[in-house]
């Protein structure tokens, strides 16, 4: 019983901490989007990439913080009622944190090893 | 842990978000040994203009290369291979226990499943707060450029 406490206790704080760090990815998209607005005045010609940068890693946070959101959301009323159907769920969106991560992974570095590869070509061509 | 029973169906699900978690750690802890190098190769080579030059960099990159200095890069980059290192030991400690979980049903590897967890997204926000007072350094920056 103990232990169990034990590790209630312990996703509690995983749960606090996993909510701060989705409201922090939240507030550094916001500055980002300050960062390009301020970024293009003083320098218009980079704006576009900036603006197509903006919006991969804002739908990128979004989807990650909404899941760790939710996951914290679920894990605190499975604590609170005690039921395992909110546990679930509350996994399964940290699945789903992890999954959207490690994909994202793979697909920037595809596109880093291919711009590597296409470099190579266009120096040894 | 029987098979078929809600239990099992939500460790599942951990255990899934563990093996995800060692991808990442395995990404995490490559990155960091490539930020160290970077860091080691930013050391020898900065002074070296030639060497600069083949790499075709940009002249803004070679102007800040030349005015930095190369113990303050080194510095920058070991502390950042340490970080990444860290974060890469939480998810390899988090899959490690939630599968010592999975398998023998502990509570204990619960207890730490979840802690490392919890340092994972500690960590997490402190580098979001980091990165957050980049960016308004970058905005000083711009509004400083506009004055």
């Amino acid at each position: 019983m103990d232990n169990l406490n034990k590790s209630n206790s312990k996703l509690v704080v995983a749960i606090k901490w996993a909510r701060i760090a989705a409201l922090l990815s939240i507030a550094l998209l916001g500055l980002e989007l300050a960062q390009i607005v301020f970024g293009g005045i003083t320098n218009s010609s980079s704006v576009i990439g900036l603006v197509i940068k903006f919006v991969f890693t804002s739908i990128f946070t979004l989807i990650t913080a909404i899941n760790l959101f939710n996951f914290g959301k679920y894990a605190k009323v499975s604590l609170q009622k005690d039921n395992e159907k909110f546990l679930y769920q509350s996994f399964r969106h940290l699945r789903i944190y992890f999954t959207v991560l490690g994909i994202s992974i793979i697909i920037v570095a595809s596109i880093g090893l291919l711009i590597g590869i296409l470099y190579i070509l266009s120096k040894i061509l | 842990m029987e098979e078929g029973t809600k239990q099992f169906q939500i460790f599942k699900q951990l255990n899934s978000a563990g093996n995800w978690s060692y991808f990442l750690a395995f990404y995490y802890m490559a990155a960091s040994i490539c930020i160290l190098l970077v860091g080691i190769f930013s050391f020898i080579n900065i002074d070296n203009t030639a060497m600069l030059n083949s790499l075709e960099l940009s002249q803004s990159v070679q102007s800040f290369l030349a005015e930095t200095n190369k113990y303050l890069v080194l510095f920058f980059c070991i502390v950042a291979s340490i970080i990444v290192f860290i974060n890469a030991y939480f998810l390899f400690q988090f899959r490690k226990h939630a599968m010592k979980y999975f398998l023998s049903e502990q509570d204990d590897s619960l207890a730490n499943t979840y802690n490392h967890l919890a340092y994972y997204f500690r960590l997490n926000s402190f580098f979001s707060i980091l990165s957050m007072l980049v960016s308004l350094v970058a905005i000083a920056f711009y509004l400083l450029k506009l004055n």
